[in-house]
C-alpha cells in the first residue's frame, strides 16, 4: 500500500519549493489532482510487520530503504490510514466512493452495517443447510466483498474516440484501477438508484453483493452487457492507436 | 503456553438459570438427572466439556459462564421480544445464551431468600449504557418463570410515554388519559406469559365496562384480560384491574408475583404525549403510568419488584445519566426508595474473555486476524494495552458494544476527536488508541468514575460519592469500600 512517488507521470505537482514541474503546460489542458507535496515526499509506510522486522532478516534493498527513510521527507499519512490489521484499501475506496458530502462516517457505519448484515444472512443460510452444503457456504464477509467485486469487474470497456465528426464507441483494454472503479461505480449505482426508496443501503447493498458472489444479479448483468457491446464493436477496434 | 487450564465457557449446559445459585455439594448424579430431565438433544455440546461443571462448586465459580435458554421458552417467556440486538444474535446463532454474570446472581440471590411475609423488595439495577441491565432483568424474568412465578413484565416503559397514538379520555377518571393499543399489546403478552394463572386466580369484586357488559366477583381474571383485548377501548382499565388484583391477592400465598419493568425512570420523567390544546403532558396524566407506580410500590408482600433504569430510551435526560439520583429525579427516588441498588458494569477481563470464546465457538469472528491464537486473550500485550488505555467505562469490554462490531464515538466526552478501538473484537478502526497522560485529563465531574492508574477496570460498587448514600437497611447489601464515602454535595437527599 506504500506506493513509490510514481504519480509523476500522472500527477503534475506544484512545487512546495516554488520550483515548476518539468512537464510542459499543453494548451487546453488544466492542472487537476495536485498536491501540495513536492517529488522528492515519500508516501508514509503504515504496515507495521514492516517496522517488526529483524535486522538480521532485511535484504540489502530493505536495509538500504530503511536508512532512506530516516532523512527523507514523509508526507502526513491521510487521516482514514491506519496501521491496523483490519485495514483494507478495497473497503476504504469503497466506503469513500459511497461518501457523500464528506459524511466518512456515515459511509463508514454503513459499510459496518452492511458486512454485519451479510455474515448474519450467511450465517442463517449455515444452519439451515445440510451437513455437506455447510462447508461450501462462505461466511466471511470480507471474502465476499472482495469476490463480488472481483466478480463484478470487465475486463474490456468502451471509450469514445472522435473520428471523422463522430463520436464511435471503441473497445477498448481496462487497466486495473479502471476495472476496479467501474465495478464499485457499478455496485453503488445499482443500489441507490434502482431499489425501492424506503429500503436501507446496508440491505441492498448486502443483497447485491451477495449476489455478485454468485455471478448473479444486475451488476453482473451489466458487466456482460458491457462485454457485448465491446464485442459488438470489434470492428472498430483498429480507432485505438494506444 | 497455555496459562490456565480450566475454560470459562463449557457449551451451555441445558440447566436452568438458578443452577449457579445453589453452592451446595450436589451429587453428579443430581446433575446427570437434571440434565436428562431436558430435552437431550438441545444440548450436543455438553458432552465435550464434560466435567468443568462442578455441582459443588459455589455459585460464583459459573460467573462468567453462558447459559442457554431453550428457544421454545422464548416465546412464552418473552413474549414481547427480547431487546433488538439479542434477538438478532438469537437468530444468527440458533440459540439464546446468556452469560451469568455478578449482579443478576445477586439478584437471583436475593430473590432466593425472599421472605414473602414482608412487603415486597425493590431491586433496581443501574449502570452505564450499554452494561447489561436490560439482560440482566430477563435473566431474571426467566430464572423467576422457571420458578413458576407470575410475571408482570414491561419491557420498556419509555414506550409508554412517547409517540403514543389514539389516546382516549379515560372513562374511569376524568383527569387520566387510555392508550388503548399499548394496553392491548400488554395484555397480550401477559396473557401469553401467565396462561395457568389467569383461570386460577378470581377477582374479588364486580367490574361494571358499560350499561351492558361487566365481570362478576368470582370470574377468573382471564375474563377481564379477554375484555380488555376484545374491547380495545376498556383495555386500559383492564390492565388496571389485573395489577389491581394480583397486587392484592399475591398476600394470599397462591402465587409468587414478579413486577419487572425496563427503564423504570420513564414514570417519573416527561412525557411529549399532548393534549388536545397542545400542552404536554405529565405522566401520572397517563393512566397505564398511574397503574405501574401504584404497582411498584412497597405496600404488598408475597413477591419481589426488579426494575432497571435506562437512559437510552429516555425523554430529556442528559446522555451521560447513569445513577438512579439522576434519571428517576426527586420524585421517583422518593417513591422507590428503599431500595437496592445493584450496579451492572462493564465485562470484566474474564467475562471478556468468556464472550469472545462463545463468539469463537459459534466461528463468529471470521476476519482472519480476528482472533489471537494465544489463551487468554487478556495476557496478549495488544488487549493489555488496549485495557489500560482506557479509563472508566471500558468501551472495549461493553457487552453492547461487543455484539455490533462498529466502531465506537465517544464524541460527547472527548470533545471531537474519535476514540475507536484497535483490537481482535472491532473489524473497523480507524486511529490508534492514545496512550494515557498523553496531556488529556477527564472533566472534573468524571473523575470520581475513574478507576487509579493501571487498574484495568471499575470495582463493581455502586458510585455513593455522588450524594446518594443507601440506607443502613439495606448497606449490608451493597458490597464495596464505596459506603465510606459521604455525599459530595450533588444536592440530593440522603435516604433511609
Amino acid at each position: 500500500m506504500a506506493a513509490p512517488a510514481g504519480k509523476v507521470a500522472r500527477g503534475w505537482s506544484v512545487l512546495a519549493l516554488g520550483l515548476r514541474s518539468a512537464v510542459p503546460r499543453l494548451p487546453g489542458l488544466t492542472q487537476v489532482r495536485w498536491s501540495r507535496y513536492s517529488p522528492e515526499y515519500r508516501d508514509p509506510q503504515t504496515d507495521k510487520e514492516y517496522y517488526r522486522k529483524p535486522l538480521a532478516e532485511l535484504t540489502e534493498e530493505e536495509k538500504c530503504e530503511q536508512e532512506l527513510r530516516k532523512t527523507q521527507l514523509i508526507k502526513a499519512a491521510p487521516a482514514a490510514k491506519t496501521s491496523s490489521v483490519f485495514e483494507d484499501p478495497v473497503i476504504s475506496k469503497f466506503i469513500n466512493m459511497m461518501m457523500k458530502g464528506g459524511n466518512k462516517v456515515l459511509a463508514r457505519s454503513l459499510m459496518t452495517q452492511t458486512l454485519e448484515a451479510v455474515k448474519r444472512k450467511q450465517f442463517e443460510k449455515y444452519h439451515a443447510a445440510s451437513a455437506e452444503e455447510q462447508a461450501t457456504i462462505e461466511r466471511n464477509p470480507y471474502t465476499i466483498f472482495h469476490q463480488a467485486l472481483k466478480n463484478c469487474e470487465p475486463v474490456i470497456g468502451l471509450v469514445p474516440i472522435l473520428r471523422g465528426g463522430h463520436f464511435y464507441q471503441v473497445p477498448v483494454p481496462l487497466p486495473a484501477r479502471r476495472r476496479r472503479f467501474l465495478a464499485m461505480k457499478w455496485m453503488i449505482t445499482e443500489c441507490r438508484e434502482k431499489k425501492h426508496r424506503r429500503t436501507l443501503m446496508p440491505e441492498k447493498l448486502s443483497h447485491e453483493l451477495l449476489e455478485a458472489f454468485h455471478n448473479q444479479g444486475p451488476v453482473i448483468k451489466k458487466k456482460h452487457d458491457m462485454h457485448k457491446m465491446a464485442e459488438a464493436n470489434r470492428a472498430l477496434a483498429h480507432y485505438r492507436w494506444w | 503456553m497455555l496459562k490456565r487450564v480450566t475454560r470459562l465457557v463449557p457449551r451451555a449446559c441445558q440447566l436452568d438459570p438458578g443452577h449457579f445459585l445453589h453452592g451446595g455439594p450436589q451429587a453428579p448424579q443430581s446433575l446427570a438427572a437434571r440434565l436428562d430431565d431436558q430435552v437431550p438433544d438441545e444440548n450436543p455440546r455438553a458432552g465435550s466439556h464434560p466435567s468443568e461443571d462442578d455441582p459443588a462448586g459455589a455459585g460464583e465459580q459459573r460467573e462468567g459462564r453462558h447459559y442457554r435458554i431453550p428457544l421454545q421458552d422464548l416465546p412464552t417467556v418473552f413474549p414481547h421480544g427480547l431487546p433488538r440486538r439479542f434477538s438478532l444474535q438469537v437468530r444468527t446463532f440458533n440459540e439464546a445464551c446468556l452469560m451469568v454474570r455478578r449482579p443478576a446472581l445477586e439478584l437471583l440471590r436475593h430473590l432466593d431468600d425472599t421472605n414473602f411475609a414482608h412487603p415486597a423488595v425493590r431491586y433496581v439495577l443501574y449502570g452505564e449504557k450499554g452494561t447489561g441491565k436490560t439482560l440482566s432483568l430477563c435473566h431474571v424474568v426467566h430464572f423467576c418463570a422457571k420458578r413458576d412465578w407470575l410475571i408482570v413484565h414491561v419491557p420498556d416503559a419509555h414506550l409508554w410515554v412517547k409517540s403514543s397514538r389514539g389516546l382516549l379520555r379515560s372513562a374511569y377518571s376524568r383527569r387520566r388519559f387510555d392508550q388503548p393499543v399499548e394496553a392491548a399489546n400488554w395484555l397480550k403478552s401477559f396473557k401469553t406469559a401467565n396462561e395457568r394463572f389467569l383461570s386460577q386466580i378470581k377477582i374479588q369484586e364486580t367490574y361494571m365496562w358499560n350499561k351492558r357488559e361487566s365481570t362478576e366477583k368470582g370470574r377468573p381474571l382471564g375474563e377481564v384480560v379477554e375484555q380488555g383485548l376484545t374491547r380495545v377501548k376498556n383495555a386500559t382499565d383492564a390492565v388496571g384491574i389485573v395489577l389491581k388484583e394480583l397486587k392484592s391477592q399475591s398476600c394470599s400465598g397462591a402465587f409468587r408475583l414478579l413486577v419487572a419493568v425496563d427503564g423504570v425512570n420513564a414514570l417519573w420523567g416527561r412525557t411529549t404525549l399532548k393534549r388536545e390544546d397542545k400542552s404536554l403532558m405529565a405522566p401520572e396524566e397517563l393512566a397505564l403510568v398511574h397503574s405501574l407506580r401504584k404497582m411498584v410500590r412497597n405496600d404488598w408482600h408475597g413477591g419481589a419488584v426488579v426494575l432497571a433504569l435506562s437512559q437510552t430510551g429516555s425523554l430529556f435526560t442528559p446522555r451521560m445519566a447513569c445513577l438512579p439520583q439522576e434519571l428517576l429525579g426527586k420524585e421517583g427516588f422518593d417513591a422507590l426508595d428503599p431500595f437496592v441498588p445493584i450496579l451492572v458494569s462493564n465485562y470484566s477481563p474474564e467475562e471478556f474473555e468468556s464472550c469472545i470464546q462463545y463468539y469463537l465457538e459459534n466461528s463468529w469472528l471470521q476476519h482472519e486476524k480476528g482472533w489471537f491464537s494465544s489463551f487468554p486473550f487478556t495476557e496478549s500485550p495488544r488487549v493489555r494495552a488496549l485495557m489500560s488505555s482506557h479509563g472508566s467505562g471500558l468501551h472495549g469490554l461493553s457487552p453492547f458494544f461487543l455484539t455490533s462490531l462498529r466502531p465506537i464515538r465517544r464524541q460527547e466526552r472527548w470533545r471531537g476527536w474519535w476514540r475507536l478501538l484497535d483490537g481482535a473484537f472491532l473489524p473497523t478502526i480507524s486511529r490508534q488508541p492514545r496512550a494515557r497522560g498523553s496531556g488529556w485529563k477527564p472533566s472534573p465531574g468524571r473523575e470520581r468514575g475513574l478507576p487509579a492508574p493501571g487498574q484495568t477496570h471499575a470495582p463493581p460498587v455502586p458510585l455513593c460519592g455522588h450524594g446518594w448514600v443507601p440506607s443502613a437497611a439495606h448497606r449490608s447489601l451493597v458490597p464495596g469500600p464505596g459506603t465510606g464515602e459521604r455525599s459530595r454535595g450533588r444536592g440530593g437527599p440522603v435516604p433511609g
